[in-house]
């Protein structure tokens, strides 16, 4: 039978939210309306409509005010009565909520501050309109079926073949970088952030042209878009488009677009780009199908809806048709990958990135920590607010026996919980505010707080709630569930359940705070040996020029007179050309190497270091066979050095074996006349590299300049005029090589400050807990230590006493924690070439550091219960 | 003026609390507007619009008239006020004056 009466779901809504003024004239017309529709539509129509009418009833003048509620409901006013005793507990136990406070509020700032620099560090890339279908291709290298180079940046080929044979690729960029010193009339500077790129590059990439048209501006061969920051530079508030800037001296270009900077959290960072097709007039147009020369960014547009995977999975057969034969003669393959843009900045590593990227898996790891954080925080709170619960347990007899219903006591104690988290949460979001400039400078990141955004307020909000409910959840069903006639009878039994969850709970704390220390110890550790290990080379007292760009033929003499000059100096112990320098990868690398008489599918890939003569003594490198360049032969052009790794690949038993072989290198003939010693080119991280060492005495990247003077600042000075002299037009750039090698730790010791302060933090929110839980405990047994002094305690025995529980505690965690943490560090240490030990003191001194704290945190409570006189706490029953 | 602007779908509304001449709630001004102008309506628009009128002193209300179709609930019965009649009159006016300047066009 059809139902002839409107829904009572709806109508009950409808009765509940209109306030009594309007409820007659507004259900009354509903019903009205509602038969008079089921006449028109039938019941099953008419049902259906109710409900959307009621809904569209929903306004807000129509709705009960908190006044009409609470008169109807006992809700409202009974939320009331929550907050007031809420409220009164929080002031009467004013040291118990101070602790809860304060170490809520410190785990939460570390939560905020933690994912605000994890939401940074996922947020790379992301504002690229398309960037869902830009994908950088990465190549690997492979000599005899071994990986031997990782690229970033690959061969210039792969891009447009790629784009030429698949439909699903819709357009692809190219890039690649331009050392360039670029001046306008008497500006002149070194462009670190210059590259050549090609034409679609503004159409694929989201980076706004403040000036000029996106398709156009990198067309024509010398044309140039700079960034707006650029553009001030050169122009001040003058239009930029239209001016030509000279690049090195010889080239001009005119720029065609002015686009705006490229945000910090993008993996790559441009201040300049010239057109590609000015790179093809330079070097010819070969290099559009060049695929044995690397260096090239590689960037694919693939149509909506291309499974990057299956596409990758046809690369290969392509490479196989296009270069199979080739690649079998050299006894080499290569191989393409995809890398999603938007993961670059998290996954990628590798030969020639734009700049050094994050680290996913760090950032992981400082996300769990956070995690970790917040729990002992959380943890704190369910511990002291179950050991309170004798104290509360007269307060829920009480309520029970006044005819309060368990889940009325269930509410009540998560509206305590949620109280504390708000207040903590307040708190929290201030300290951030504070703390977020100092944390930037730890992190090495721009990180704002955005009140607008919605994810922050969200952030929060889960926070809070997350917190509130797995805080209070437990303590409330654990005070609300006792029995009212036994806590008034005064026989209460502390259950041994929940003394279990306590045990467990701070055994859990104070592991996870000793992983964090033991963490920190490791990293610290590595960092000092990485820092400290002899290198096998000189990096101290060393000055390194950025060589000229802008030269001109005579540039031989003058480097030689400019070397002249400055060896004359005192203060000046060497100078010394090079191509490279140390600290950073050789940016030269050459494949197809091999021994004269060996076949070309035994050649092998190496880093090749450019170098004058005085180069190994002014590095101070050991040679182990043979001699070092000499000025005084004039064959020497055609030898080159080695390290041992680079014997070893090559295939020598011996170093001496090695000796005046001839190596083939690029058509050319080379004989080894010596062998250098391995030293760090790189950091500690990487293992040592396959180096050979070309005469080049003109080498114009670096020249290095071993000083030993107190003044720097004035024969610095005294350089310059030298330079300026020599080398006019050339911006004076240098660094301390000490300084740019620390550089390759600057994430390490990055990771290992933040680390460190986290775990003092974890540390600190566990001893509040434990401090909180020790003075509760204490007072609970002050009659007892007043019983057993009396009968001839001595403070000694009475604080064995009550620290005994504690002790055997925190060993239970040392004894769990020493098995996590190593698994922990030694998988981190993993990814360092040469790594530090751990030693047993790595876990024994932080295991010790942390009983004193937690005995100390204890003692503090415990000494001023054994020194009391026990007359005053037996006097008052 | 703002506070005596008179929408399409009030100047209906209005013209309907007229009509009925006492007997004009909710339903009553639903069912004029649906038979007379065709179209669809929705009671909590007519509401709304009522309550708007009222507030402009349009309209005039007052409870009553229960009905066990209604489960026993008033009604909040409407009556057109001077004002309102003003300002329907005045509107009213302005249309033929415009309809008389409107020369003589031919489709």
């Amino acid at each position: 039978m059809e139902n002839k009466k409107p829904p009572a779901l709806a109508d009950a809504f409808l009765e509940w939210y209109c306030s009594k003024e309007f409820i007659d004239e507004v259900q009354g017309d509903l019903h009205e309306w509602f038969h008079h529709r089921a006449k028109k539509q039938g019941y099953r129509k008419a049902r259906l409509m109710y409900f959307l009418d009621v809904i569209r009833f929903l306004r807000s003048y129509r709705v009960k005010s908190i006044d009409e509620l609470s008169q109807n409901s006992n809700h409202i006013a009974m939320l009331r009565n929550y907050l007031t005793t809420s409220w009164r507990s929080l002031i009467k136990n004013k040291a118990f909520s101070i602790i809860n406070i304060l170490g809520l509020a410190v785990g939460m700032s570390s939560f905020l501050l933690i994912s605000l620099y994890v939401t940074h560090e996922r947020s790379y890339d992301q504002f690229h309109e398309n960037g869902e279908n830009v994908y950088r291709l990465k190549l690997s290298r492979y000599n005899d079926g071994v990986l031997s180079t990782e690229w970033a940046a690959g061969c210039s080929a792969i891009g447009s073949a790629l784009n030429d044979n698949f439909p699903e690729v819709i357009d692809y960029v190219r890039m690649t970088p331009s050392n360039a010193v670029v001046s306008y009339g008497d500006k002149v500077f070194r462009e670190e952030n210059a590259y050549y790129a090609s034409e679609s590059f503004f159409e694929h990439f989201t980076i706004p042209l403040i000036e000029g048209v996106d398709s156009s501006v990198l067309v024509k061969p010398y044309t140039a878009a700079i960034s707006e920051t650029t553009a001030k530079k050169y122009f001040g508030d003058d239009q930029a488009v239209g001016k030509t800037l000279r690049h090195n001296g010889t080239r001009d270009f005119e720029i065609t677009g002015v686009f705006k900077n490229v945000p910090t959290n993008s993996h790559f960072n441009m201040d300049m780009l010239f057109s590609f097709e000015t790179f093809v007039d330079i070097v010819g147009d070969d290099v559009y199908t060049a695929w044995d020369w690397d260096g090239f960014y590689n960037y694919i547009v693939l149509a909506d809806g291309t499974d990057p995977k299956t596409f990758e999975s046809k690369i290969p057969d392509f490479i196989q048709k296009e270069r199979g034969e080739q690649l079998t003669e050299q006894n080499h393959m290569i191989e393409f990958e995809l890398q999603p843009v938007t993961d670059i900045h998290l996954t990628s590593d590798y030969m020639m990135e734009f700049k050094p990227n994050g680290d996913g898996e760090a950032t992981n790891f400082l996300f769990i920590i956070s995690i970790f954080i917040i729990a002992i925080a959380w943890v704190n709170y369910i511990n002291l607010a179950t050991a309170k619960s004798m104290e509360r347990s007269r307060e829920v007899g009480i309520r029970k026996v006044m005819g309060s219903m368990r889940s009325q006591l269930i509410r009540q104690f998560l509206v305590e919980s949620f109280l504390l988290n708000i207040l903590a949460l307040t708190l929290s979001v201030a300290v951030v505010f504070l703390m977020l400039p100092y944390f930037n400078q730890l992190s090495g990141r721009e990180l704002a707080v955005d009140f607008t955004s919605l994810e922050f307020w969200l952030t929060l909000g889960v926070l809070l709630l997350t917190g509130a409910m797995f805080s209070g959840l437990y303590p409330a069903f654990v005070l609300s569930g006792f029995k009212p006639v036994a806590i008034l009878k005064g026989k209460f039994i502390n259950s041994s359940k929940g003394n279990y969850l306590r045990k467990g709970l701070v055994v859990f704390q104070f592991l996870a705070s000793l992983v964090l220390m033991v963490g920190t110890l490791t990293v610290f550790q590595q960092l000092r040996y990485m820092r400290n290990e002899d290198l096998g080379v000189k990096i101290d007292q060393t000055l390194v020029i950025q060589g000229p760009n802008v030269t001109d033929s005579l540039y031989d003499d003058r480097l030689n007179t400019f070397k002249q000059t400055l060896t004359s100096f005192a203060e000046i112990r060497s100078i010394t050309a090079s191509t490279a320098v140390p600290g950073t990868q050789p940016p030269w690398n050459a494949g197809g190497i091999r021994l004269l008489e060996q076949d070309q599918t035994e050649a092998q890939q190496y880093r090749v270091v450019g170098a004058d003569h005085d180069f190994v003594d002014a590095y101070d490198l050991d040679l182990l066979a043979g001699r070092k360049f000499d000025k005084e032969r004039v064959n020497d052009q055609s030898t080159v050095l080695m390290n041992e790794s680079a014997t070893e690949l090559m295939g020598f038993e011996s170093i001496d074996e090695a000796l005046n072989r001839d190596i083939f290198f690029w058509g050319d003939t080379f004989r080894i006349v010596g062998v250098l010693k391995d030293y760090h080119q790189e950091s500690l991280k990487k293992s040592f590299e396959p180096l050979i060492f070309r005469l080049i005495p003109n080498a114009s990247n670096f020249y290095s300049v071993s000083i030993s003077t107190n003044d720097i600042p004035y024969l610095i000075e005294k350089i310059e005029d030298e330079w300026k002299a020599e080398f006019p037009g050339n911006p004076f750039d240098f660094f301390f090589l000490d300084d740019h090698y620390d550089q390759q730790y600057k994430s390490e010791i990055q990771f290992g400050k933040v680390f460190g302060l986290f775990a003092g933090l974890a540390i600190f929110i566990a001893c509040l807990g434990l401090f909180g839980l020790a003075s509760y405990m204490t007072a609970q047994r002050t009659k007892e230590i007043g019983v057993r002094k009396i009968l001839g305690a001595s403070l000694a025995s009475v604080l064995s006493l009550l620290s005994k529980d504690f002790v055997r505690l925190i060993l239970v965690s040392i004894l769990f924690a020493i098995p996590v943490s190593w698994f922990v560090m030694d998988d981190w240490l993993s990814g360092f070439a040469n790594q530090i030990n751990l030693s047993w003191w790595i876990f024994t001194a932080p295991s010790i550091l942390i009983l004193v704290i937690a005995l100390g945190t204890v003692a503090l409570q415990t000494i001023r219960a054994g020194i009391s006189n026990p007359v005053d706490s037996l006097r008052h029953e | 003026m703002k506070g005596t602007y008179l929408g399409e779908f009030e100047e209906l509304v209005l013209l309907t609390v007229a009509v009925l001449n006492g007997e004009a709630y909710g339903i009553s001004i639903a069912k004029v507007i649906e038979e007379e102008a065709e179209r669809a309506v929705t009671i909590s628009t007519i509401h709304n619009v009522l309550y708007r009128l009222e507030k402009k002193g349009f309209v005039k209300s007052r409870l009553g008239g229960a009905t066990a179709e209604r489960g026993g609930r008033n009604k909040r019965l409407f009556s057109i006020t001077a004002t309102g009649h003003a300002a329907l009159n005045q509107s009213n006016k302005l249309r033929n004056r415009l309809w008389n300047l409107m020369p003589e066009l031919k489709f």
